[in-house]
């Protein structure tokens, strides 16, 4: 039995959904064997918080246990680690399966700072890049708690075919 | 004692608006649900307390919140729409087939009799319903199984069923419009349909007078006179006296005839208002002069309500959802922009007051009318 009390940082659409106020929320997670997964925090949060389900990942597919793939735009952090590539069955760290460290839920953002390699650092410093959070803006947009912003999909329920 | 509720969603949270029948001093409540976008707000008829709201962001997808204290607080419900068959497709934007894939909900309508049934229009197009206070929801898969439904295509925003009217006196009748298929009608409650679209015309089309495929942006009824039906279309202003079976156009004297909403005068059945915007490429009214226009038969004769609205200079939208009539005499008529601003009639459109200036873009108004009746 691996057992662990994951923390996880919320972005604020979440944590207004399930009605938080702290940024992170302590979540008790049990696995039977193996290592602890993206998916088995998931399944702990969704379990504290139903509120949640559907909102980060998938609902399950008809006659499966466990839920579906990320949503499109969430992307998941363990410490700089980032998850998403692997998805649900990605291995949690163990400094994150025990607590440790916090795991952060992140809707993907266009723009943020692009890292400047050494050797360009005379170049103009780009400030919107058209590109989801990614290895390189993670160590500023996530830990700083900037969600989200920038979306291009929303759009209204006004707009029509041109 | 009687209170005007207006129930306002916005692309960043919901506004409860309350007022007594004077309609002058208003109270502003929120934003709730701050962040999100809030695609429609509706009461149940049966039960004013109860409110739901469809919310969405391209992040975490659809949510649906309810009230049971009139908007006070909220709680989610469920928020779980799987449709009845996965293997179907429709058309896509590049005319391929799609399979149908829920994205969000675009409108809600509570039974007028239970206040724990309600329909969901979803995007992509699909009637859910309901029956026990948002908690779960299923299809009425028939809809998406009609012949035309493969061929169905989204307008620019998405395949979105934005309309449900439920007829009173007319038990099992269902009327539903979606962009860009068009207007549907049951009269068993939703297990069939039938095309409602003979006498619409789609110009942008090859085929301007196919079965389906036509961009509908909003219908709307009076419950007096279920069979009569008005819809704004993304062509013209359109009238049915035979529940949809055949169409009118009424775009008369209109500057333009595209526009979104579609509203019906609350004690008069044949009176309607629209808002004309420019062309399906300029989403902002003509000569930059916000105007509702009127018709009071209904008929094609329209005169501009603009007393009080911005003559110059205004390039905002009223989106589909954002014009509402509450039931007192003088009937009050609310708009809510894309600008932000919550335009209020106190006189059926005579003059028209700002009641609140900088909400984020609005994307629905509904209004209730608390108290004894008129």
């Amino acid at each position: 039995m691996t057992t662990g009390a994951v923390r996880i940082w919320l972005p604020t659409h979440l944590r207004r959904l399930c009605g938080v106020t702290a940024a992170v929320v302590h979540v008790a997670v049990a696995r039977p064997s193996g290592p602890m997964t993206l998916g088995d925090a998931l399944d702990a949060l969704e379990r504290a918080y139903p509120a949640l389900r559907g909102t980060i990942r998938d609902y399950p597919a008809p006659g499966a246990v466990r839920g579906g793939a990320l949503r499109p735009y969430i992307r998941c952090y363990a410490g700089e680690v980032d998850l998403t590539p692997a998805g649900v069955c990605a291995t949690l760290p163990q400094a994150v399966a025990d607590g440790t460290e916090v795991l952060r839920i992140v809707g993907a953002i266009a723009g943020g700072e692009r890292q400047t390699p050494p050797d360009r650092r005379s170049a103009p410093r780009r400030t919107r890049d058209a590109v989801s959070v990614s290895a390189a803006c993670s160590g500023r947009a996530v830990r700083s708690g900037v969600g989200a912003s920038g979306d291009t999909r929303g759009t209204a329920p006004g707009r029509a075919p041109a | 004692m009687i209170t005007v509720r207006v129930l306002v969603g916005t692309r960043k949270g919901a506004f409860v608006l309350t007022a007594d029948a004077d309609r002058r001093t208003w109270t502003v409540d929120g934003p709730v649900f701050g962040g999100w976008e809030v695609f429609h707000v509706e009461a149940s008829p049966a039960d004013p307390d109860r409110v739901y709201a469809a919310l969405w962001t391209a992040w975490h997808g659809a949510v649906v919140q309810r009230s049971d204290d009139g908007g006070r607080t909220w709680s989610p419900v469920g928020n779980q729409f799987a449709y009845a068959d996965g293997d179907a497709v429709h058309q896509g934007f590049d005319g391929k087939p799609q399979p149908w894939r829920f994205t969000r909900i675009w409108h809600l309508e509570p039974s007028p009799e239970d206040r724990d049934v309600v329909y969901a229009g979803v995007e992509d197009a699909a009637l859910f319903r309901s029956t026990d206070g948002g908690a779960t929801w299923r299809e009425l898969p028939a809809l998406r199984r009609h012949r035309t439904a493969p061929a169905w295509a989204p307008g620019a925003g998405g395949m979105g069923l934005h309309s449900i009217l439920l007829a009173p006196d007319r038990p099992g009748r269902l009327h539903v419009a979606i962009s860009a298929a068009g207007v549907f009608r049951s009269d068993d409650g939703g297990q069939a349909w039938a095309v409602a679209n003979r006498g619409l015309r789609a110009p942008y089309l090859a085929d301007p007078e196919p079965e389906a495929g036509y961009c509908v942006h909003k219908i709307a009824m009076h419950p007096s006179r279920p069979d009569t039906l008005f819809a704004q279309k993304h062509y013209g202003v359109y009238r049915s006296d035979d529940a949809g079976t055949s169409w009118t156009r009424i775009s008369g004297n209109l500057p333009s005839d595209f526009g979104f909403p579609i509203a019906v005068h609350a004690h008069e059945p044949q009176t309607i208002y629209v808002v004309p915007m420019t062309s399906d490429s300029e989403h902002f009214p003509p000569d930059g002069a916000l105007r509702v226009w009127c018709s009071r038969q209904g008929d094609g004769v329209w005169e501009p309500l603009d007393a009080g609205l911005p003559a110059r200079h205004c390039y905002v939208n009223v989106l589909r959802e954002a014009m509402a009539v509450d039931r007192l005499d003088p009937c009050g008529i609310y708009v809510g922009t894309t600008g932000g601003q919550l335009y209020a009639s106190r006189d059926a459109g005579a003059r028209w007051e700002a009641v609140v200036t900088h909400l984020p873009p609005v994307l629905s108004v509904e209004v209730q009318t608390l108290g004894r009746a008129p």
